[in-house]
């Protein structure tokens, strides 16, 4: 078992840089999974720490050792492929076998390893068929059986559930973060779903552009954004955003947006900044609540506003309005007697509004 | 299309057909003549030669060549070795033949670069030696043959998924294995394809021969397609010429009917 530490990893190809400088450090046993939009550099990440990839310039550590000159075959990780990259020509059970055979490992060894992986992934009817013969599913069950057989220090997986349909998915998502609790291997997982990221993961990093910006436990990254990106990339919907005006009259302090609506800031989560300074207010849905849903009472947190726009998701019902020209979207009951057009009082709970810079895009401490 | 050939067929069972108006049906006797004339053993086995050692050629040539080119080199040197590598499939066969007599002749270029590289104490008559030149004709014939086969087998390799060969390489696998595991059997399709095809086109194959060794020296060279020429335009024998003709015909249709029902089988798949 080993951890992973990325130090200073930069990619180009030829002119192009692509990475611009990797910091992370990933825990033995952690499973951390990359998302942020396509093509900001999750997979080249992947692959380089795979040895798919050749290192521009920076390190990369598997365990103890440098890995940046190391074979991919000797590096102790196994991948699995977003399209799954089966061997079409050998059985199911040829497929999984296939790296054991390599390491010349005993046949009764590699029988017993294959068998009992087929076993977990309820593969045991399979083992004679050809890849083609599978449904999306099973070709994906194979991919990680051909993983799970070389009981791997690490297990790295690209996008592979990003070809399922949704109800495979949400199960095969469940049988992933199963396997770990019981393999307790380091996992690097990428994909470009926050909602698979923020279920799977012990640590999420996201990254834009080729470089990382924010990684933590989905609790941090998601209730304390260190930018308008990972407020606006993670949650859905995400964090509303509106541009807003610091006031302080002495005895008060809050934000004013749009020139309309005025809210006083909470001590938990205090402004910082000074009256007359332009800051963007962050807060997320499920903190706008019509207020007679609300168990809060602070009336300096409340404002009148007109619904645009209602979306039952089952147990929730989103409500669309806007403040000026900045759209909010806040989240009632799915029971709610709410009606497009109707004029509600909703409550903002600013205990968990955020703040940021609209220079630097960046969270306000 | 069908009257010559039964045409042909018909031919083969008389005598002494078209030099002389009352040529006589003689049944078999062409054929059974033939089977106890040792000149046309001689030439089905030259044939089997020619065609099993072009068509083995073509297909090593072919993959090696398709490979190199296949392998992540700037696109630019790449579109000119692959143009380059493909000119031998565009000249006529005269026009190869005569090169070839050119430069292997025995004051030509290629024995006096053999002869300073210490490779050949004298030089040799390639094209006129009856050791040799068999060896030579299928250096010809493949070099003439290979284009097609390695075009076949590099649009094969590119439509096979990178990251099998990614996965095979995590999995513990070098070139060699990667070779036979994966690239083998993933171009087996048309490996099997162009080879059945090649067998049928090198089986018949007339022109180069003829303009290169013309069957000789001796019969060093003589191929079925050679000899039946032979009999019809030199020796004026055409029933001998079409019994010739028709067993030739009747080798290639039955490759042609495995190649075509291999073609159904893979796409019934
Ligand atoms: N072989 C390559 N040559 C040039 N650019 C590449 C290559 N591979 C990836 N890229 C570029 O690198 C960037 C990151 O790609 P990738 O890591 O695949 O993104 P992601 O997996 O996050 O979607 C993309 O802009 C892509 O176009
Ligand atoms: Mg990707």
């Amino acid at each position: 078992m080993s951890g992973i530490a990325l130090s200073n990893l930069k990619k180009s190809y030829g002119d192009t840089d692509i990475l611009h400088g990797i910091d992370l450090e990933i825990k033995n046993g952690e499973f951390a999974v990359f998302v942020g939009p396509s093509g900001c550099g999750k997979s080249t990440t992947l692959r380089m720490i795979a040895g798919l990839e050749t290192v521009t310039s920076g390190e990369i550590f598997i365990g103890d050792q440098l890995v940046n000159d190391v074979q991919p075959k000797n590096r102790g990780i196994a991948m699995v492929f977003q399209s799954y990259a089966l061997y079409p020509h050998m059985s199911v059970y040829d497929n999984m076998a296939f790296s054991l055979k390599l390491r010349k490992m005993p046949p009764g060894e590699v029988q017993k390893r294959v068998r009992s992986a087929a076993d977990t992934l309820e593969l045991t009817k399979m083992l004679d068929r050809k890849p083609s013969a599978l449904s999306g599913g099973q070709r994906q069950r194979v991919a990680m059986g051909r993983a799970i057989v070389r009981d791997p220090e690490v297990f790295l997986f690209d996008e592979p559930l990003s070809n399922l349909d949704a109800t495979l998915r949400t199960q095969m998502r469940a049988e992933i973060k199963e396997l770990h609790q019981r393999l307790k291997s380091t996992i690097v997982y990428v994909t470009h779903d926050q909602v698979e990221a923020m279920t799977l993961a012990d640590r999420i990093v996201i990254m834009r552009g080729g470089k990382i910006e924010q990684s933590g436990t989905p609790e941090d990254v998601f209730h304390n954004p260190a930018s308008m990106f990972v407020a606006s990339f993670m949650g859905s919907p995400p964090m509303n955003l509106a541009e807003s005006t610091v006031y302080d009259n002495g005895a008060e302090k809050g934000v004013n947006i749009n020139g309309t609506v005025s809210i006083i800031s909470s001590e938990d989560s205090p402004l910082s900044s000074k009256a007359g300074d332009r800051v963007v207010f962050g807060i997320r849905p499920e903190d706008i609540v019509p207020d007679f849903e609300s168990d809060i009472n602070n009336k300096n947190w409340t404002a009148s506003v007109k619904v645009d726009l209602i979306e039952l998701l089952g147990s929730t019902k989103l409500f669309h309005f806007h403040i000026g020209t900045n759209k909010f979207i806040g989240k009632a009951g799915g029971r709610s007697n709410i009606e497009p057009g109707q004029v509600i009082s909703v409550v903002m709970d600013m205990r968990h509004a955020r703040y940021f810079d609209p220079e630097t895009e960046l969270i306000i401490r | 299309m069908i009257f010559p050939i039964l045409q042909v067929i018909e031919y083969s069972f008389y005598d002494n057909v078209i030099v002389t108006s009352d040529s006589t049906f003689v049944g078999f006797d062409n054929y059974k003549e033939l089977a106890f004339d040792p000149i046309f053993w001689t030439s089905i086995f030259n044939t089997i030669i020619f065609t099993v050692g072009s068509v083995v050629g073509h297909l090593v040539v072919g993959i090696f060549l398709a490979l190199l080119i296949n392998s992540p080199i700037h696109p630019v040197p790449r579109a000119i070795f692959r143009t380059l590598l493909v000119l031998p499939w565009l000249f006529t066969a005269v026009v190869v033949a005569l090169n070839w007599q050119l430069l292997l002749h025995p004051f030509g270029i290629i024995n006096y670069a053999l002869k300073d590289f210490g490779i050949i104490d004298s030089h040799v008559d390639w094209l006129g030696d009856e050791s040799v030149a068999m060896a030579t004709l299928l250096v010809i014939s493949i070099w003439r043959g290979y284009p097609f086969l390695m075009i076949s087998f590099l649009s094969g390799l590119q439509s096979i998924d990178k990251s099998m060969y990614e996965a095979a390489k995590i999995d513990g696998a070098g070139w060699f294995r990667i070779f036979f595991s994966i690239t083998i059997p993933q171009l087996k399709p048309i490996i099997y394809g162009v080879a059945l095809l090649d067998l049928i086109w090198t089986f018949q194959l007339f022109p180069l021969v003829w303009l290169t060794t013309g069957g000789g020296p001796g019969r060093a060279t003589e191929v079925l397609s050679t000899y039946t020429y032979r009999f019809a335009f030199v020796d004026f024998e055409f029933s001998k010429a079409s019994t010739v003709a028709v067993i030739l015909l009747t080798f290639t249709a039955v490759l042609t009917i495995l190649y075509l029902r291999k073609g159904k089988g893979k796409s019934e798949i």
